[in-house]
């Protein structure tokens, strides 16, 4: 617990933090002695002054007779561990977080924010204003990378080359899985420097509205008072499909067959975060509703059409099992501009568009590769070539960091395959069902020539397969709704993780889906990491912030020295060096001339002995 | 009280009388007469007469038949008093080795098992051993004897006597005696009580203090009077086979040391070496004979040496 603590205050940091296993080799040492002393077996001895008054000395066993020696001994084995850890106090010197004002950028906010944003940034820093990128290390957002951001923008370089600009280090485990987790460990970091006192100080965190989401629900953000957030404008919701088309008392409806009422339930909650997070200027006023339906309500006429006349949206959410959930109906009892959400699972019922199913071969899927596809993040997987090569073929391979798009476009570009979203503009007549039927067969068509072309294709490949097809339907007495679907399931690893998860993914995706409008920005996608967060806080109500070792460890080894705190390593190791020197030298000097001497007993005869020759001198 | 006298070792040292040293270097020189006549001389060889010899020791029937005159030489084995003081401290209750190794150099006491008193025998039980069979031999002859078992505790003194009666007395004092404390400082003004003994064998272990004893034994050495000390040790003491870590208590004064016993063993031998000098010299200085028993040797083996070395001595 002590080394926990130690880890936790960081008050101590590691350039070595494995080595600290060296410990256990201390507590082996301190354990032999305090719990293998030998109990003495008393004997009675009449000549007990002859018997000189050494300390006794272990030969047989280990014992724990020298305590001055046992605890300098330990002091040198603990200060060798912290030596060989590479132990170094944070504290003891200053750092560079001693502005007013720190303003923490996000990759993300780079990618998305366009000049004059940026611009802004760069000009708004002063001496007591601090801007640092959210980056391992925290390097310092400069004028000069200013420059070059701006250089790869206009030259449309994607964020894999805007990384490689604002640092130089290899991207291998360093960078943080999104910049949630930036955050918090940039809050940590911060925390953990006791010498200044950031209480007083105001931080700017310049992100994605991916953060925003996440306001109000992490407790280390909470306790901060002067925090503040800026978002990128470029991509935020002037221009959102709810401000642009819904009337302000638009309503949403959760259609949810009662086995999903868990879902519907989340879902809500979820809409609920999002409008106490007052993210822009959406979904505030407006009423959220929700109705669980015991049976779909395809069957039930009237339902659908009174409650869906006046709604904007509709999530709907069928029986898990269900193979026929009939969203045409409810498709067809949209008003005009109306949006509803759907589930992937139910394509299959839908004779729209039937694409090819499939799984995406990504070889040596892991947890991390759910987080893949749904946060801009850089993953070190190797990207098959093509999707027959087997996972064996990658074995002991180097891998390459891959970025999310990459994935994502060699997703939709290879055949067969399905996007994690669907997004269709779809003419409908009256009737759904006679839409379908005269449909299904032009669909089909327009699917095949889809498979056809090459890999190359556009991600918006199915928004061009289906305006030829929409070419092909009658322009007369048709509405215009729109059909989200989202896949997450095209994995059966994946859709463990996200099957009872994917709704709030679903909510953010619309309520932010101006960015959809111009092609998927995933930069509004959830991460793994909060869904999994969301699991855990549903299930048991409980946050996870306890630094184990193990994370711990891996922080730590993820850290990369400063200039400051190679400084302060340099100095803590002068310090612990000393320390050895002296306290070796204590040890010796104990160890050698310290201890009792043996000769008591013989210095008691000696006298007496000196006495009777004097005696027997003087006879 | 009558285990204390074994028959075989009674039998083995029937041969070697108690005899005192003075009365061999005073009566049997001729240089004083003998206060007791009659019945107490012995005849014991002829010597040409010498101009100066008193003519009333000349032999006339010797000298009848062979015309030469000889002086009748007698040896007399007077009376003498013998006083038995027995240390009786918590000290002499240490016991020897119950089972010994065939290495010992004691090996042979643990192989006659017949000996009752060859295995785990303490000091003080040794002590009876040697004072009862000192007391029935000195009593054969004639001599009176009395004792005096001390400690801090309990003092039990008898009386000088030399009959059947008092030999049972000094026997159960024995038996009754008991170790416990520690010896006990009045000794020195006791000693007046033993004035009167001609000859004082003190059995101690010399595990004293301050000199306690050693000194109490140079207060008794007077004219006259012989003192003879037995100084019991144990196996234990003299080799120091302890090994590992030991607490060592004193069962005298209570106090203890933890120590190592094979860390210490050669300090300690060479402590008891210097210290054991030491006593035998003062000792010797003061005209004390000493005799040094180890517990774990047969009885009569110590006799035997002891009564052996005094027939050397005339």
């Amino acid at each position: 617990m002590t080394i926990l603590a130690l880890f936790s205050s960081a008050l101590i940091n590691f350039y070595f933090p494995a080595l600290m296993l060296g410990l256990l080799a201390l507590a082996i040492v301190v354990y032999i002695h305090w719990f293998t002393q030998q109990k003495p077996q008393t004997r009675a001895f009449a000549l007990l002054d002859l018997l000189p008054d050494t300390k006794p000395m272990a030969t047989t066993q280990i014992q724990l007779q020298e305590k001055r020696l046992f605890w300098l001994r330990s002091c040198l084995l603990l200060l060798s561990v912290l030596l060989i850890a590479g132990a170094f106090f944070t504290n003891f010197a200053t750092t560079n977080l001693n502005t007013s004002r720190i303003k923490l950028v996000s990759m993300g906010y780079l990618q998305s924010a366009n000049r004059e944003e940026l611009s802004k940034l760069v000009n708004s820093s002063d001496k007591n204003v601090q801007s640092l990128l959210l980056l391992p290390n925290y390097p310092e957002f400069t004028d000069e990378l200013y420059e070059k951001i701006i250089s790869a923008k206009s030259s449309s370089d994607d964020a894999k080359s805007l990384l490689e600009i604002v640092t130089s280090s290899d991207a291998h485990g360093v960078i943080a899985a999104n910049d949630w987790q930036g955050i918090d460990n940039f809050f940590e970091y911060i925390h953990a420097q006791e010498n200044i006192s950031f209480i007083d100080k105001h931080l700017d965190v310049y992100a994605t509205r991916q953060l925003a989401y996440y306001l109000g629900e992490q407790p280390s953000i909470k306790h901060y008072q002067q925090l503040n957030f800026h978002f990128p404008k470029s991509q935020s919701l002037p221009a959102s499909w709810l401000s642009k088309n819904s009337p302000p008392q638009a309503k949403v409806l959760i259609i949810a067959h009662v086995s999903r009422e868990q879902d519907a339930m989340q879902l809500q909650r979820a809409m609920a975060r999002i409008s106490a997070s007052k993210i822009a200027d959406i979904a505030v006023s407006r009423a959220l509703d929700t109705e669980v339906f015991p049976s779909m309500p395809a069957t039930d006429k009237g339902l659908l059409s009174r409650s869906l006349a006046d709604l904007n949206g509709v999530f709907y959410l069928p029986a898990l099992t269900d193979n026929n959930p009939n969203i045409e109906r409810i498709v067809a009892a949209m008003p005009d501009n109306g949006v509803v959400f759907s589930e992937s699972s139910i394509q299959h019922a839908i004779n729209w568009h039937a694409p090819t199913t499939g799984t995406v071969d990504l070889p040596q899927q892991s947890a991390n590769a759910a987080g893949l596809l749904l946060e801009p993040v850089n993953v070190l997987k190797y990207l098959p070539a093509t999707t027959k090569t087997k996972r064996a073929d990658y074995q002991g391979a180097d891998f390459t960091t891959i970025w999310q798009e990459t994935v994502w476009q060699h997703a939709l570009a290879n055949r067969g395959q399905q996007p994690v979203l669907l997004k269709r503009r779809i003419e409908i007549t009256d009737s759904a069902a006679l839409y379908a039927s005269q449909q299904q067969a032009s669909q089909q068509q327009a699917a095949q020539e889809y498979t056809s072309e090459d890999n190359s294709q556009e991600p918006d490949f199915y928004d061009q397969a289906l305006k030829r097809q929409q070419e092909n339907t009658i322009k007369s007495d048709h509405r215009q709704v729109t059909l989200w679907q989202l896949n997450t399931r095209f994995d059966r690893q994946w859709s463990d993780l996200l099957e009872q998860r994917q709704l709030p993914h679903l909510l953010y995706v619309w309520l932010f889906s101006n960015g959809i409008e111009a092609g998927f920005n995933q930069n509004y996608l959830l991460s793994h990491a909060l869904i999994r967060q969301q699991v855990r806080t549903d299930q048991t109500a409980q946050t996870t912030e306890d630094v184990t070792l193990a994370k711990a460890v891996a922080k730590k080894q993820s850290q990369q020295l400063n200039d400051v705190q190679q400084e302060n390593f340099r100095n803590s190791q002068s310090l612990l060096a000393i320390l050895f020197c002296l306290v070796f030298i204590a040890e010796r000097w104990l160890s050698e001339w310290g201890r009792p001497s043996g000769s008591a007993g013989k210095q008691r005869y000696g006298a007496r002995s000196q006495k009777e020759e004097g005696v027997d001198e003087s006879s | 009280m009558s285990h204390f006298l074994d028959p075989q070792t009674l039998a083995e040292l029937g041969d070697l009388p108690l005899i005192a040293k003075r009365l061999a270097t005073g009566y049997l020189q001729g240089e004083h007469a003998s206060v007791l006549r009659g019945n107490g001389i012995e005849f014991n060889q002829y010597r040409a007469y010498e101009p100066g010899d008193d003519l009333a020791k000349l032999d006339w029937k010797l000298f009848a038949r062979s015309d030469k005159y000889f002086v009748r030489q007698a040896e007399r084995e007077s009376d003498i008093k013998i006083h038995f003081i027995v240390d009786a401290s918590a000290s002499m209750s240490m016991t020897g080795p119950v089972e010994k190794t065939a290495n010992s150099r004691f090996a042979t006491a643990a192989t006659q098992p017949s000996k009752p008193f060859q295995t785990g025998l303490s000091k003080h039980l040794y002590a009876k051993f040697l004072t009862a069979t000192l007391a029935y031999l000195a009593h054969q002859q004639g001599d009176s004897i009395a004792l005096s078992v001390c400690n801090s505790e309990q003092q039990r003194h008898t009386g000088m006597a030399n009959t059947q009666r008092h030999l049972q007395r000094v026997l159960i004092a024995l038996e009754q005696s008991q170790c416990a404390g520690h010896l006990p400082l009045q000794w020195h003004h006791d000693s007046g009580a033993i004035i009167g003994a001609n000859m004082i064998i003190v059995i101690t272990d010399f595990a004293q203090q301050n000199n306690e004893i050693i000194e109490f034994i140079e207060s008794l050495v007077g004219r006259h009077r012989e003192v003879v000390v037995f100084q019991l040790q144990s196996q234990a003491e003299s080799e120091f086979d302890y090994q590992g870590l030991i607490r060592f208590v004193d069962p005298e004064t209570g106090r203890d040391k933890v120590l190592n016993g094979d860390q210490v063993k050669q300090q300690y031998l060479s402590n008891r070496r210097a210290y054991l000098k030491q006593v035998q010299t003062r000792l010797l200085n003061a005209g004390v004979s000493f005799q040094a028993c180890f517990i774990e040797q047969p009885l009569d083996h110590s006799l035997r040496q002891f009564l052996t070395n005094r027939m050397k001595m005339r």
